[in-house]
């Protein structure tokens, strides 16, 4: 089962979603390269009466490789019952922390801590590694016996070190009087660097000028609102930029690109950085609002109160061999999932069971292709005979499914015995498939 | 891409009532010293360093391992060591549930979480803390002391952080180990 999206894979299924704004808009191109199979699993939950619209799907597209996801990627919103991908879904930030000393930080100091760790977190300026406290002191002491154990709890004083590129922070000059509260004692210095008093300036200004052109109530001091944007605003800079003019090609030789745009100066300039803080986010579907995924509160967590994730709703489609594509089977019908099937034995595919068959006498004129059947998954024959050799090779894989809210017919699973009482329905309509579909239960 | 069943020869490993299952052609030093959580798997030419303990007495386990671990082939788990106030001693390791360790990969980390996937060849440097649900790419080189935080890949050298993993990595890594344990099956 292609899981995470590790492109170095030789096939991997990719879903496609059915965000309004991709699939309007395909145009056809002519790169194809790996073999992918790429299944358009979102489809709008209809009766079976109605006919699914089949949307335009171009595999050969170049907006496929970001209209298609790894099914780890997708959400399933049980409220539309459709699936989500990345750039369906709203996000809300639920808690800031920092990813090095795993400590929260209040949603009310992050902007005045500019959303940057204000403890004892720093990056090397270089390497952009963890940089850790060394006291000068005990550098000294190593091998003194632990009897000078008060000259050394004072050790200052205490500098920044980089155990990757062996920087420190004596190198420009910078010392702390005390091994806590570093960026305390940073913050005057860092308060007068001239891009940051550019910035606040900056920001001072503009929220003059919301709060001039906008009657008070209506508009949060977003920056990102700023009305009458298209009227000239005088701003005059309060910092003048050194002309520097040995920088650029002192730039131009750096080696590392993330340090030239994080701090666009010489070496002996280079000062340590406190740690950007990361987020846990609530992620929402765009049309209905319905919670997707909830995050647990505390930065160290990695429960969800809410996870609406597709891998537990839909189908999956594997591959386990990669071959020629041909389908044998045009259309084919996998059985829905059912309770009493998940006790069944791990399933060992083995040549010998490629006679077994579940299906009933109903399915039978399908079973041409069918590769084997059991449970509440299916696998078919699928050969590929690409007409010249190309480095990677799609194919389109149309699935749809109906589903039935698993509350609906509670009372009849809790009686289920026999296959005529299942929770969830799934008919497949599918034109062409590869390898292994399966359908999960939707648990709502 | 399913993976296929990997077949072993019999006789080269040894499995325990938990199911963990312990190359004979691997070097585990210090074996009273060692805690398998059940069904993991040390494949050849590992090398486990149980008898790195703290100096003085006391807290005999060395490096804990939990449950349907993965140590690929060649790989090596030191415990971290340090000299504090003066004094040299190793430190004790532990190592959570459905870890998978890549081929040729130096661990001498502090703490590793569950659900964790480190890659081939990667170095993980001393007193590194690698929280759950995380991916350490190919070829990474994890510096000393690292905190590598939940839902993240690293990559690179020295490793930093280049994307989040999604949500659902726990159920994909437990699937992965789990399908991984039973698909490592014996031949003659």
């Amino acid at each position: 089962m292609s899981t995470l999206p590790d492109t170095r894979q030789l096939a991997y299924v990719h879903y496609h979603c059915l965000c309004p704004d991709v699939y309007n808009k395909s145009t056809s191109s002519s790169t194809t390269t790996n073999t992918t199979i790429v299944a358009n699993a979102d489809e709008p939950i209809t009766e079976k009466t109605k006919i699914p619209k089949i949307p335009q799907f171009d595999v050969n597209s170049p907006r496929v490789n970001f209209s298609t996801f790894p099914i780890s990627k997708l959400y399933f919103c049980d409220d539309c019952h459709q699936i989500r991908c990345p750039r369906c879904v709203q996000e809300e930030i639920v808690c800031y922390y920092c990813p090095n000393c795993l400590f929260e930080v209040p949603t009310a100091s992050v902007k005045s801590e500019r959303n940057r760790c204000a403890r004892n977190c720093f990056q090397c300026p270089i390497c952009q590694n963890t940089l850790s406290v060394t006291a000068s002191a005990e550098a000294q002491s190593v091998t003194t016996v632990p009897s000078s154990l008060s000259m050394m709890a004072s050790g200052a004083p205490f500098y920044l070190t980089c155990g990757v590129c062996r920087w420190d922070s004596q190198e420009i000059g910078m010392n702390f009087e005390k091994a806590t509260g570093l960026a305390l004692q940073l913050q005057k210095t860092e308060d007068e660097k001239p891009d940051v008093k550019e910035f606040d300036h900056l920001k001072e200004h503009f929220e003059k000028h919301i709060r001039q052109n906008t009657p008070s109530t209506s508009l949060p001091s977003s920056l990102l609102s700023i009305p009458g944007m298209s009227i000239s605003i005088e701003y005059e800079a309060i910092t003048k930029v050194e002309n520097d003019t040995g920088l650029i090609e002192d730039l131009a030789q750096l080696k590392v690109i993330n340090q030239s745009y994080d701090q666009p100066y010489k070496v002996e300039r280079l000062q340590p950085q406190r740690i950007h803080l990361r987020t846990k986010r609530i992620k929402r579907c765009r049309s209905c609002r319905h919670i997707l995924i909830k995050p647990e509160q505390k930065a160290q967590a990695t429960r969800f109160k809410i996870k609406l994730v597709a891998l537990k709703f839909t189908k999956t489609i594997s591959q386990s061999k990669n071959s020629n594509i041909e389908i044998l089977a045009p259309n084919f019908y996998i059985s829905p999932y059912n309770d009493i099937w998940e006790y069944e034995e791990p399933e060992l595919v083995s040549a010998k069971s490629r006679s077994h068959s579940s299906s009933s006498g109903a399915n039978a004129k399908n079973d041409i292709g069918i590769y084997e059947r059991r449970g509440n998954y299916t696998s078919i024959i699928v050969e590929i005979t690409p007409l010249s050799e190309v480095e990677e090779f799609k194919f389109p894989l149309l699935v749809t499914y109906t589903t039935k809210s698993y509350v609906v017919n509670q009372n009849a699973v809790k009686a289920a015995s026999s296959r005529s009482s299942i929770s969830i329905s799934h008919s497949h309509s599918g034109s062409n498939v590869g390898g292994n579909v399966r359908s999960a239960g939707g648990k709502s | 891409m399913e993976p296929p069943i990997v077949y072993y020869p019999r006789i080269e490993y040894i499995e325990t009532d938990t199911g963990n299952k312990v190359s004979r052609k691997s070097v585990i030093c210090g074996s009273q010293n060692i805690i398998l959580g059940g069904k993991t798997i040390i494949q050849t030419d590992c090398v486990i360093r149980g008898d790195l303990r703290r100096t003085g007495g006391g807290h005999a386990v060395v490096v804990a391992i939990g449950r349907y671990c993965l140590l690929s082939k060649g790989s090596i788990i030191r415990p971290p060591y340090k000299t504090y106030k003066g004094i040299f001693s190793y430190y004790p390791m532990k190592i959570g549930d459905h870890v998978s360790i890549g081929e040729g990969s130096i661990v001498e980390a502090a703490t590793i979480g569950s659900f964790v996937h480190i890659g081939k060849n990667c170095v993980i440097g001393r007193f590194a803390i690698i929280k759950d649900c995380c991916r350490i790419e190919d070829n990474t080189v994890i510096p000393p002391n690292t905190v590598v935080p939940s839902f993240s890949i690293y990559d690179g050298s020295p490793g930093v952080f280049v994307d989040e993993l999604p949500e659902c990595v726990q159920d994909l890594y437990e699937t992965k180990t789990k399908e991984y344990y039973t698909k490592f099956q014996p031949k003659d």
